[in-house]
């Protein structure tokens, strides 16, 4: 008995407190159920998603497959650095080798939990894995996410896990609508996962410092200049 | 006193001067104007010609050759195909007319499929948009964007009628059946694999709430979150 009152004197203590604190510290997860707790690639294909109160089925993935690095973007543009911007106003990825554009979709970012703005790294791409979080109505819990990008900086750490990737439950693109990852089209999360570094190797391939992960801006706007790089503008109050 | 004969030489040179006569007189006598076969082939500088044709200042309107957009599906294995075919330009009485058709294709079924035609006048056109498809690939809507409003229609990917036999759903007419408080505004996409979401306008232009249509149901559900 004690130790139910305890825990829910706790819980409310830490409730309260969460709200007062900075929101770049708060979800500590983007998938606050999921987090992340399993590295390598997951495939549950006879398992059933939740998302919106509905049921979802997932695509059906063959981790058989082959998974060569495909590249499809950088056969035939070749030089400059890969970075992948991502404009959270106008909800658009654009993808650059160097200061040539070389793909441009629809995304839609967080509506439920925000979705931090700075330049992060790939650290590891997986084929496939689950992503679960929310509560009551709002609760979700997803396998099969294909194509996911999970990236990094020093102020928002892997285990919080927020990625780009796949997104089959919904179709809203251009408008908010994730509990913070960046959500593709499922065609288009190829498109990127092909394209980005590192290079594709197995369903499961860890960016290291002789493969390091390509840049993400996530970027409030993003500005364009002929001939130079875009420029990423992140407002004061992130 | 006797008459010597009329020499018969003499008749027959005198009949042939005459004959050789006539003929220059009826030879002059005739119409120089018209120009004889040969000198019509001959051409010459001297020759009044018309002159070339030139194009009018208002030349003949050529119908546009029909168009196509496609859009594929988010699991990549279908494709919506929309064709736009001008059936007859404008004229002073009546604007530009356009065909507009949907088919449907699938990895497993490439033969196109009708789902859907109508005809337009200008300046309404219809378009897919990039939320088109359901999450599920089952469904789709596509618009028609004319000066005042923007109106979606939802079809079974299948090109089947739904439950209540019709071939697509109205979503301004089913909207306008059930709500009344407020009108609709715009239809951004899906936010689950039937459900299509709606953003409202109150009065005076104020956001109005967000809506889920159900399109198996033909249900509206208000939302607490609004998606404007």
């Amino acid at each position: 008995m004690y130790y139910s009152i305890s825990t829910l004197v706790a819980s409310l203590v830490f409730a309260v407190a969460s709200l007062f604190l900075p929101r770049p510290f708060f979800p500590f997860c983007a998938n606050s159920v999921s987090c992340i707790h399993n590295l390598n690639a997951t495939v549950e294909n006879e398992e059933v998603g939740v998302f919106a109160g509905q049921q979802v089925t997932p695509p059906q993935i063959n981790l058989a497959e082959a998974t060569a690095t495909k590249n499809v973007l950088g056969e035939t543009t070749g030089d400059g650095e890969k970075r992948i911007y991502v404009d959270l106003t106008t909800q658009t990825v654009y993808a650059y080798e160097g200061t040539t554009e070389i793909f441009k979709t629809l995304v839609a970012t967080g509506k439920w939990g925000r979705t931090p703005t700075g330049d992060f790294k790939i650290w590891v791409k997986l084929r496939s894995t689950r992503m679960s979080g929310g509560s009551g109505a709002d609760y979700y819990n997803l396998p099969n996410v294909p194509y996911t990008m999970f990236y990094y900086n020093d102020k928002v750490p892997k285990s919080a896990g927020y990625s780009l990737h796949g997104a089959y439950w919904h179709n809203n693109f251009g408008h908010e609508m994730s509990h913070g990852c960046v959500n593709l089209r499922e065609v288009d999360a190829q498109t990127l996962y092909d394209w980005a570094d590192p290079a594709t190797e197995s369903n499961t391939t860890h960016a290291t410092s002789e493969k390091p992960g390509t840049i993400v801006s996530v970027c409030n706007r993003v500005e364009f200049q002929e001939g130079s790089l875009p420029s990423c503008v992140i407002e004061a109050a992130n | 006193m006797m008459m010597r004969p009329f020499p018969l030489k003499i008749f027959f040179v005198v009949l042939l001067i005459l004959g050789l006569g006539l003929g220059v007189v009826i030879g002059m006598s005739q119409d120089t104007s018209k120009p004889s076969f040969i000198s019509s082939i001959v051409p010459s500088p001297f020759v009044f010609q018309a002159p070339t044709p030139v194009p009018s200042a208002s030349p003949v309107p050529v119908i546009p050759a029909p168009t196509e957009t496609e859009w594929t599906s988010p699991n990549g294995k279908s494709i919506l195909k929309m064709k736009e075919t001008v059936t007859s330009l404008a004229t002073e009485i009546s604007p530009e007319n356009r065909m507009y058709s949907f088919y449907v294709t699938t990895s497993t079924d490439p033969e196109e499929k009708l789902v859907f035609s109508k005809s337009v006048n200008a300046p309404t056109t219809m378009l897919i948009p990039f939320n088109s498809w359901a999450p599920d690939n089952k469904h789709f809507y596509v618009q028609e964007v004319t000066p005042s409003a923007v109106k979606s229609f939802v079809f079974n990917a299948s090109g089947e009628t739904f439950a209540d036999a019709s071939p697509f759903i109205d979503v301004q007419t089913v909207f306008e059946e059930k709500i009344t408080d407020y009108t609709l505004r715009e239809v951004t996409g899906w936010a689950a694999p039937s459900l299509l979401i709606i953003n409202s306008l109150a009065a005076e232009l104020q956001d109005g709430p967000s809506y889920w249509l159900d399109v198996n149901r033909k249900s509206l559900t208000r939302l607490s979150t609004s998606f404007q």
